[in-house]
């Protein structure tokens, strides 16, 4: 048996590879050895609460879906023992494993991936944790197990009244002397999420979560927690053991934040245990040529040609970095004799992402147009790159399979046609000193490093700032994050800087810091270089400010001895860069109707538009512009959104079809709401005409169909298909992305009939009032968390036309309770079916 | 709150920090917090904890650091670093404390003159040699009576000997039942073994007292006492900080490799009832029996399994504590800390936790395998009230031999 790629483990990365390559056009085999499709993810849960908290669980399962659906993805269970072979002539041995059944001894394939993941650290080695030993000690997993099947008493502290737990971070991980020098990366968002879980249930729930340095990092990561950390104690530095205390809690020994000992019982412990690489990986990485780095991981540089490496056994790392590796792979893989596509891409840069995203593009095999905003930046490399500089982009017109940009580059206009458009303008920064410190020397952490390079001094002068380029200044405080969150990458190159200034300048410095950046694999092994290379960290538990005096000194106090207040003699004080305003990038996003987040990124925080879609179909968004990303992590995305654009333009059925959308000029009164509601504005007015719906950007989800008060749009397929029901049933309208997913794994009750709809928004009142015409003694709707929605805003004109409808079915003498409205998940059925259950109609029978 | 002190980057502690076998690595540290949670003093001296002492030294704040209680309660356990993820061990910066004190002669007074004692007689307890040669003559003559063969002496300073035996000065004064105990083991164990009467001490509060000049000489007296038998190993009683120091840091004192192999009793003895040269009879030892992991045996020393294996085959009844092995907690006498008054209420609280551990296992005997530990515990037995007999591993050797 042989295929173009074999892909070696079906979790995340696998499956979201697979996927990349069978709408490649390649034939996949993937061999797990597990039965549960999805690999570790398979015993995670959801955490959304009455919102998505982006764990990234529903992504992992649309692409399940995909996978399913497609017939050029075999699946194999199978232990697959060794690799053999070059490009072209792979071969793998495989075994039946206990459940598997019988398999063949060997595969083909042309190509391998190597995808096989991770598994939780077993907190019973090492440190006296007390796991299997003291009640009440469990782990995260145990967490998401019981959160998964909606029972905390599956819990040993699961029972109804007040707790006290404990989260303990960094078991397993951050520990070089163990040989797993590592930030397993997403343990910490992963505690507070099952923290809000929990508190969700059980808001009395006192919750402490002891920590070394929080990883609060990634697409508005920061404005999800920030509603929650009031809610938590946070401690820093973490117990290293738990003991049975006096009154038969578990007694964990800390510092208070005054410095002193204490000791306090709790009723439950939490550990937030670490990845380690699966077992057996390292034996099979080795048949195949790759060699083994930090903590065991694979060394995804090392592979020879024609292996790749994917998700978490290059390291560890959340469900959407994961998938993304996936897809970064297959990308990298379809560059290899990719099917022409005559369609155009263009790409909006600022610099070097703008260059990275279009050579990326241009090697996918897809035609491309950089428009640079950036003069200075270097062209791109490469061949099949049509360069336009300029200064501005005007006006952004059109559809997929036919954008128009008008640009202006001086007094010129310039105009250029694309098919796709991908925006790649990276993000501002800005580096400004604490308020308290704006009159001592300062300068931003780039100019420093530039200083170290000896180049001449760039940027504004400041006040007070004496270098002008030569020696690096002897004793400098670097103050990591001191006016903006802490963006990953210049976090990591703060590091680096204070690294080579000791090293190479013998210059004293200081890192000043609340929180340190553990970006990647090597991000713990970047703290130690430095600290080894001698750079001084002082963990701040007080924000510095300027002493008095005529000296340039700091004031502030450290967390480990915070009653002893401390003084740094600087003469320069580097600032990291963290984002600021960037009008530019606003201003781009506003001309590509492409929205921001909270904190003001493009691309919503709708996980759905992940990796880097955005609601408008035909654009996409990648790099710092999205979300923070170091330059391995830019040219991925770019890997991936190409294999995505060449995908999408070499789809001839999407671009032939007619609109799935069709308005009946009879009933049309153009009142625009079709305009309004299209989440994903593939609808535009006409004068004197009915609004136009896009064939290329219709993602048929059903929302004007079910806005259009005169009921003049009908959708192929059907948005709802007219339930078949019997007197006295449950009716539950269900989203297929969430409602449907969520009840297929779930006992229904005997009344029950599910009716699958494109979209949770797609529904009507009229479709609710027919159920109940037809017999219905309940309905109950079905839809996705809020920012979990495929279909962008879809699920608040969902929430509102639910409000109404409740309205409608109480107006109508229904009983209280006849018409619901629940948001859900894909992995939320035992949720569902426990509601279900014990939500009986009230005033009903 | 007092005045802001500036950061400096060095200090004399930290000098002396350097010149320890892992070096001057606090740097190095990243605040997880690890070993202050594992600290039994927390309780007894909130104000200080492992981590916020290693900041002190690292900053350069050597007066705080030495003027903290912590420095002479601190019992040199390592049950805080045994596995700190930066590899930093604080045994070896309260070393470095201690030693700034030491050259500045602000010792606590006992141990300022046991060392003084040690260095002039050759033992702590200025044990003179007749009365050592007196007592070895005894111990041989009791020991003949009980096997009933007058013919039994112990040899002293007998050359080409395979072992000398060394003891701690309790078995010469308060403790005779463990020099007996042990010469017993000996005895059977069939190896041509000696004495010497140069040398009756195994202890080196060098080691406690930071000063490394004092711990060479005291070292140097058992080596060259040794070098002149030509001896193949030297054993050494269930001392824990005298084994430690025999095994991990007589070489860096004496500037060279040891001229011969160093053993404990209590290992020859495990060995011996592998063996069956040892024969015994655990009925001997009735009763629920518990295993006192000495902090400088067990996690500083690696000697974990051969007191299961006397355990297992010597006592009629045996129960592990909890915890155990590299995290069992220490009795609160280490580091010399049972020697300086002024930490008796903080050892006696500390050893309120292992008292504590005790009660929970149920044993009522608690077998350990070091003179201090078993002398600690008696004392802390005493103090909290808790009936207990303590054994040392020798003796419950001794005891259960048929």
């Amino acid at each position: 048996m042989s295929s173009d790629t074999l892909i070696i483990g079906g979790g995340a990365a696998g499956l979201s590879a697979g996927l990349t390559l069978a709408q490649g056009g390649r034939s996949v085999v993937i061999v797990d050895r597990g039965d549960a499709p999805g690999g570790q993810t398979s015993k995670w849960c959801c955490l959304a609460t009455d919102r998505c908290q982006r764990c990234g669980l529903c992504l992992l399962h649309d692409v399940q879906a995909g996978v399913g659906s497609t017939d050029s993805i075999r699946r194999i269970t199978a232990d697959v023992t060794g690799v053999t072979g070059t490009r072209g002539a792979f071969r793998a041995t495989l075994e039946a494993t206990a459940s598997g059944g019988e398999v063949d001894a060997t595969l083909e394939a042309d190509t391998v991936i190597l995808a096989t993941g991770f598994e939780p650290f077993d907190p019973r080695q090492g440190r006296p944790m007390g796991y299997g030993e003291l009640d009440g000690v469990v782990t995260t997993v145990d967490v998401n197990l019981a959160l998964r099947d909606d029972d905390l008493s599956l819990l040993p502290f699961g029972g109804g009244e007040t707790k006290r737990l404990a989260f303990l971070q960094c078991i397993g991980s951050r520990d070089p002397e163990a040989g797993r020098g590592y930030c397993s990366q997403v343990c910490c968002q992963g505690s507070l999420r099952a923290a809000r879980a929990l508190l969700h249930r059980h808001p009395d729930w006192e919750i402490t979560v002891f920590f070394m340095d929080l990883q609060i990092y990634g697409k508005t990561a920061r404005s999800r927690f920030a509603d929650l950390a009031p809610k938590l104690r946070f401690v820093q530095g973490v117990p290293a053991e738990v003991q049975l205390a006096e009154d038969g809690g578990l007694r964990l020994a800390f510092q208070d934040h005054l410095g002193n000992m204490t000791a306090e019982s709790f009723d439950g412990v939490v550990l937030a245990v670490g990845m380690v690489p699966s077992p057996g990986a390292d034996v099979l990485a080795e048949s195949v040529g790759v060699s083994r780095t930090i903590g065991g991981f694979l060394d995804g540089d090392s592979a020879p040609d024609g292996v790749y490496v994917a998700g978490t056994c290059a390291g560890p790392n959340f469900i959407e970095a994961s998938l993304l590796s996936g897809q970064n792979a297959a990308g990298l893989l379809l560059e290899q004799g990719a099917n022409p596509c005559t369609r155009r891409a263009a790409v909006i840069g600022r610099g070097d992402e703008g260059n990275v995203a279009a050579e990326a593009l241009a090697a996918a095999g897809v035609p491309v147009t950089l428009v640079q905003l950036d003069r200075a930046a270097p062209g791109p490399q490469g061949t099949g790159v049509d360069l336009v500089l300029a200064d501005s982009v005007a006006s952004v017109d059109g559809q997929l399979g036919e954008f128009r940009l008008q640009l202006t580059d001086g007094p010129a206009k310039i105009q250029v046609e694309a098919d796709a458009l991908i925006l790649a303008p990276g993000l501002a920064l800005t580096a400004d000193p604490a308020p308290a410190l704006a009159s001592l020397p300062h300068q931003s952490m780039t100019d420093f490093a530039a200083s170290l390079e000896g180049d001449a001094h760039k940027g504004d002068a400041h006040k007070g700032d004496a270098q002008e380029g030569d020696a690096p200044p002897q004793r400098v405080a670097l103050h990591l994050d001191p006016t903006g969150p802490a963006w990953r990458p210049t976090a990591a190159a703060a590091l680096d800087t204070a690294t080579r200034a000791v090293i190479e300048k013998q210059s004293e410095v200081t890192v000043v810091f609340e929180h340190m950046a553990l970006a990647g694999l090597h991000g713990q092994q970047r703290y130690d270089d430095a600290r080894r290379a001698g750079v001084r960290f002082l963990r701040q538990s007080t924000s510095p400010t300027q002493a008095p005096g005529v000296e340039a000194a700091l004031l502030l106090t450290d967390a480990a001895a915070p009653e002893i207040p401390l003084r740094l003699r600087v003469d320069m004080v580097a600032v990291t860069d963290h984002p600021g305003a960037d009008d530019t990038l606003s201003t781009l996003a506003q001309r590509c109707s492409v929205g921001l987040d909270r904190e003001g990124l493009a691309q919503r925080g709708n996980v759905r538009l992940f990796p880097m879609h955005t609601e408008r179909p035909g654009i996409w968004v990648l790099g710092n512009a999205r979300q923070e990303a170091g330059s391995p992590t830019v040219r991925a995305e770019a890997t991936s959104v190409a294999a995505q654009v060449h995908a999408q333009l070499t789809d001839d059925l999407r671009f032939s079809r007619e609109a799935p959308a069709q308005i009946d000029r009879a009933h049309c009164v153009h009142c625009l709401t079709c305009v309004r509601v299209c989440p994903h504005f593939a609808i535009t007015p006409r004068p004197e005409s009915t609004p136009l719906v896009s064939a290329t950007a219709c993602e048929q989800c059903g929302a004007c169909v079910a806005a259009c008060p005169g009921s003049a749009i009908t959708l192929t397929p059907e948005a709802i298909p007219t339930p078949g029901v019997d007197d006295g049933q449950t009716v539950l309208f269900a989203c297929k992305n969430s409602g449907v997913p969520a009840l297929g794994g779930t006992k229904l009750p005997k009344d029950a009939t599910v009716v699958e709809m494109a979209c949770g928004g797609a529904v009507s009142e009229l479709d609710m009032l027919r159920a109940f015409q037809a017999g219905a003694r309940r309905v109950i709707l079905l839809s996705c968390h809020a920012e979990s929605c495929a279909h962008g805003d879809n699920h608040l004109h969902c929430t509102e036309r639910a409000q109404i409808l409740a309205d409608t079915a109480q107006r109508v003498g229904l009983p209280a309770g006849a018409f619901e409205h629940w948001t859900v998940a894909p992995a939320e059925g035992s949720r569902v079916a426990h509601d279900l259950a014990v939500s009986p109609l009230k005033g009903g029978a | 709150m007092s005045d802001p002190r500036a950061l400096k980057t060095s200090s004399e502690v930290s000098v002396r920090l350097a010149a320890e076998p892992r070096g001057n690595n606090l740097g190095q540290c990243q605040d997880c917090g690890a070993c202050l949670s594992r600290c039994p003093l927390g309780e007894s001296v909130p104000e200080m904890n492992p981590r916020k002492f290693l900041h002190l030294v690292r900053n350069g704040f050597d007066d705080l650091a030495l003027a903290s209680r912590f420095v002479w309660t601190c019992t040199l356990c390592n049950r805080c670093t045994h596995d700190c993820p930066t590899g930093i061990l604080m045994e070896e910066v309260v070393r470095a404390a201690r030693g700034v004190l030491s050259s500045r002669g602000e010792l606590p007074k006992p141990l300022a003159l046991g060392i003084t004692s040690r260095l002039e007689t050759g033992s702590v307890s200025e044990v003179p040699k007749e009365e050592y040669i007196e007592h070895a003559e005894w111990m041989a003559e009791e020991l003949g009576m009980e096997l009933d063969d007058p013919s039994i002496t112990f040899p002293m300073d007998q050359p080409g000997a395979r072992y000398l035996y060394l003891p701690n000065p309790r078995e010469l004064t308060v403790n005779p039942g463990i020099f007996s105990a042990n010469l017993k083991i000996l005895h059977l164990l069939g190896e041509p073994w000696t004495l010497s009467s140069a040398c009756s001490d195994v202890t080196n509060w060098g080691y406690f007292t930071g000063d490394d000049e004092a711990a060479r000489k005291i070292l140097s007296q058992v080596v060259e006492a040794g070098e002149k038998l030509g001896i193949e190993t030297l054993v050494v009683t269930e001392c824990g900080h005298g084994y430690k120091s025999y095994t991990y840091d007589a070489e860096r004192w004496l500037g060279r490799p040891l001229p011969f192999r160093v053993e404990v009793i209590s290992r020859l003895a495990a060995q011996g009832i592998e063996a069956g040269t040892l024969k015994v009879d655990p009925s001997k030892n009735p009763g629920l029996h518990t295993y006192h992991d000495p902090c400088n045996m067990g996690r500083k020393a690696d000697l974990l399994d051969p007191p299961r294996v006397i355990m297992n085959a010597a006592v009629s009844e045996f129960v592990e504590l909890s915890p155990n092995r590299m995290e069992s907690l220490c009795c609160g006498g280490g580091g010399g800390v049972d020697r300086v008054p002024e930490s008796h209420d903080v050892r006696n609280q500390v050893g309120g936790l292992k008292i504590d551990q005790i009660k929970r296992s149920g044993a009522d005997i608690v077998v350990t395998g070091c003179l201090s530990c078993q002398s600690t515990l008696g004392a802390l037995a005493q103090h909290h009230k808790h009936k207990l007999k303590i054994l040392t591993l020798g003796q419950t050797v001794a005891n259960a031999l048929v």
